[in-house]
């Protein structure tokens, strides 16, 4: 049965995202996951090394010792990342096959997804190594198995707390305060680790505990997932009450504000375009960076995280413009709009949410004026010219995005493509240069001033290079609609 | 007056439409009818410019639709559910195509009255984003939506596929109402025979991309077509016995 199961796993990995991830996604997602396993490799024969022969410590001692922050974010990492897949059980439900089969078909797969299996080339190399450098044969594979086990058992508790919001953030307030604790030295938290963890490899026995803590919570997990094993609760996506609203103000605007409503209530109401919001925000403190390294204080470096503070939400927006669009592109493209309206819709946005974030980005006046300033003419550039460079490279990208899946947050990541690289150049590099060498030779007020006068020549021009714009949506309309079309 | 013009699209060495030539006039409704494969969905796409032709025309009022985009004022279509917007109430998605339609919020609560027996209270003010709702109710949104803003043209694929009983026959007494009243033109392609020919006062039939009848609609017209298809399937049938009489 469950090879069946693996022929199906193994078609559904090669024939879907046939557009949304492209072979060159493909390869630099499978790059990413080979190299992500020679760090692991790496990590193992590092973390030995120079335990054992620099610091003269005992490594398993030191590795048991920091396990728990590695267990911990292991388990929220599965949290953000991880989700049951309930969509394709659907079919094989009115099969005959047991219903038994299908549960644990469903907790094995999600021993499958990268994330689950990755860290095991950690533990297995360093077992290995372990062995090989003379430690006990019997304690170094009890060890392995029992931190094996504790790690696979987070996919159960993640199953068991997702779509628990309340727990969840009860859980991250226990660990971020733990973490507090332990940072202070008011709790001996690593002490702890180091003894639990270590125990598997002194006292083998202890592995039993971590084998019976595995069964108990994989014979929960199994129960809990039968027990709402119907299409109308455990296998039903979650349903948002929905809530008629509307921002009447914009109205006003006529097809402009009507979009730009629309772009508001998208963002709010999608997993993807929630994770946006909060990236933009995060992006607000990306200045703080600064305190982090010296390089960060040249102009140059300034203006680059100038860009990014001001700009987080440009960035990220609008250069997934279409591919946010995408279920409904066809109903867009046959709307009483003309595409330079929907394209302007988009750019208001994004200067309004630049515009705030200048203004938010104040508390960096507190740290010295002068950082507030370079960020300010940051601000103004990203308005004036980014914004139109940013949708340009919108036009080449086209990802299907499905806004409300979770599981593909990160994983929807832009296509590449040369010519949206190329447009970096205007986009990042000639406002660093322009500010970092008229700070050189004319002093700060005047690099502020020739920035702002770059924004302004590009906000002037802005119908101009909207005429492009749009030439170049239109020219890849139809191979984005084909795009779009094919499901995942 | 829409015109179709040497129009044909091609998939690398398969021809999936070619029509010579087809002109639609003002306040027909269009039937297209025709199995699966036909060409029916390819050539409303190609009406809305939503693929390119690889050659001909589609024009609206003399306005090539590859060339520019006024047409957009006349036309509205729902074709499927690419034409929703799942994050959205009903409300919202009739609101956002209203406005677009040069109407407010007021004019489209108040066409809406007109469906609050189509909708059957499962729809507006059901407390459910466009995206949760059932695949008939989702049609039913989509071509409401379609209707909104008095559009010249109309244009619905498979309107009455998903759709029950009840509703079937209240859209096509909408159909039938608005092309008398408002003289909308309706371009509507099925497969159900009785349904077509029952609204449109013009069925044409494509067959792997080409026209084969075109037919003003008359009390035989049901008769004719399912003969047409009655003797498609058992030449069918003939084919796979002479080619196993061959071998």
């Amino acid at each position: 049965m469950f090879v069946q199961f693996l022929k199906l796993e193994i078609k559904s990995f090669f024939r879907g995202t046939s557009v949304g991830i492209n072979l060159a996604m493909k390869i630099f997602r499978f790059i990413g996951i080979l190299s992500f396993i020679a760090y692991c490799i790496g990590a193992a024969f590092l973390v030995f090394y120079y335990v054992e022969k620099k610091m003269g410590e005992d490594a398993m001692k030191i590795v048991s010792r920091f396990m728990i922050a590695l267990w911990a974010a292991d388990l929220i990492l599965k949290y953000l990342m991880q989700q049951m897949s309930t969509q394709n059980i659907k079919p094989f439900l009115t099969l005959n096959i047991p219903k038994k089969t299908l549960v644990n078909y469903m907790l094995i797969k999600t021993f499958l997804s990268p994330f689950s299996w990755m860290n095991s080339f950690f533990f297995v190399t360093f077992a290995v190594i372990c062995i090989f450098n003379g430690l006990e044969i019997l304690g170094s594979l009890s060890w392995l198995i029992a931190l094996s086990l504790l790690f696979y058992l987070n996919n159960f508790i993640n199953i068991l707390f997702n779509n628990k919001e309340n727990i969840a953030i009860a859980v991250g307030i226990l660990f971020a305060a733990i973490g507090g604790l332990a940072y202070y030295d008011i709790i001996p938290l690593f002490d702890y680790s180091e003894k639990i963890f270590y125990a598997f490899y002194d006292q083998p026995y202890f592995t039993l505990l971590a084998i019976g803590l595995f069964a108990g919570l994989w014979w929960i997990c199994f129960n809990h997932v039968k027990k709402e094993f119907y299409l109308d609760q455990g296998l039903e996506d979650k349903k948002t009450i929905g809530k008629t609203e509307n921002i009447a103000f914009l109205n006003k605007y006529g097809a402009i504000g009507s979009f730009i409503n629309n772009d508001i209530k998208m963002m709010r109401r999608n997993k993807v375009t929630k994770g946006i919001i909060i990236g933009s925000f995060m992006f607000i403190f990306y200045g703080l960076l600064m305190f982090s390294s010296d390089v960060y204080k040249t102009p140059y470096m300034m203006m680059f995280m100038g860009l990014f503070v001001t700009g987080g939400f440009q960035f990220l927006f609008g250069q997934r413009v279409p591919s946010f669009d995408s279920s409904y592109y066809p109903l867009m493209m046959t709307l009483n709009v003309p595409y330079k309206e929907y394209l302007k819709a988009k750019w208001w946005l994004m200067n309004i949410v630049t515009a705030v974030s200048i203004v938010v980005a104040l508390f960096y006046a507190i740290i010295s004026w002068e950082m507030y300033f370079t960020f300010f003419a940051a601000g103004l550039y990203n308005i004036g010219v980014n914004s139109q460079f940013t949708l340009w490279s919108g036009a080449f990208n086209k990802t299907q995005i499905d806004l409300n899946s979770k599981e593909k947050v990160m994983g929807q990541k832009n296509s590449f493509n040369l010519k949206s690289l190329l447009l970096l150049i205007p986009k990042m590099l000639l406002p660093m240069a322009v500010f970092g060498i008229s700070k050189y030779f004319f002093g700060m007020t005047a690099a502020v001033i020739s920035i702002a006068v770059l924004g302004l020549i590009g906000f002037l021009f802005r119908e101009k290079i909207f005429d492009t714009i749009v030439k170049q949506y239109k020219s890849e309309k139809y191979s984005t609609l084909e795009a779009f079309k094919s499901k995942n | 007056m829409i015109t179709i013009n040497n129009l044909s699209k091609t998939y690398g060495n398969a021809t999936v439409l070619n029509i010579e030539n087809l002109e639609i006039p003002k306040g027909e409704t269009f039937g297209l009818v025709g199995n699966n494969g036909a060409g029916k969905t390819t050539l409303f796409s190609l009406m809305l410019d939503l693929i390119q032709p690889t050659t001909g025309f589609v024009s609206i009022d003399g306005i090539k639709v590859n060339e520019s985009e006024t047409w957009k004022s006349k036309v509205a279509a729902f074709v499927d559910d690419t034409f929703l917007i799942g994050y959205l109430t009903p409300e919202e998605y009739f609101y956002f195509i209203g406005e677009l339609r040069g109407q407010n919020k007021a004019s489209v609560d108040e066409f809406l009255k007109q469906f609050h027996d189509l909708f059957n209270g499962e729809i507006v003010n059901s407390g459910k984003y466009v995206r949760d709702l059932s695949k008939g109710n989702q049609k039913k949104v989509g071509i409401v939506g379609a209707i909104i803003g008095n559009p010249e043209i109309i244009i619905l694929d498979e309107p009455f596929a998903n759709l029950d009983p009840s509703t079937q026959i209240k859209l096509k007494n909408l159909i039938k109402e608005l092309s008398k009243q408002s003289g909308v033109t309706f371009l509507i392609s099925s497969h159900d025979l009785a349904h077509t020919t029952e609204v449109c006062n013009r069925i044409v039939v494509v067959n792997k991309g080409l026209q084969v009848k075109d037919i003003q609609t008359n009390p035989e017209t049901l008769r004719d077509l399912e003969q047409y298809f009655a003797d498609q399937v058992n030449s069918g049938k003939q084919d796979v016995i002479s080619e196993e009489t061959s071998i």
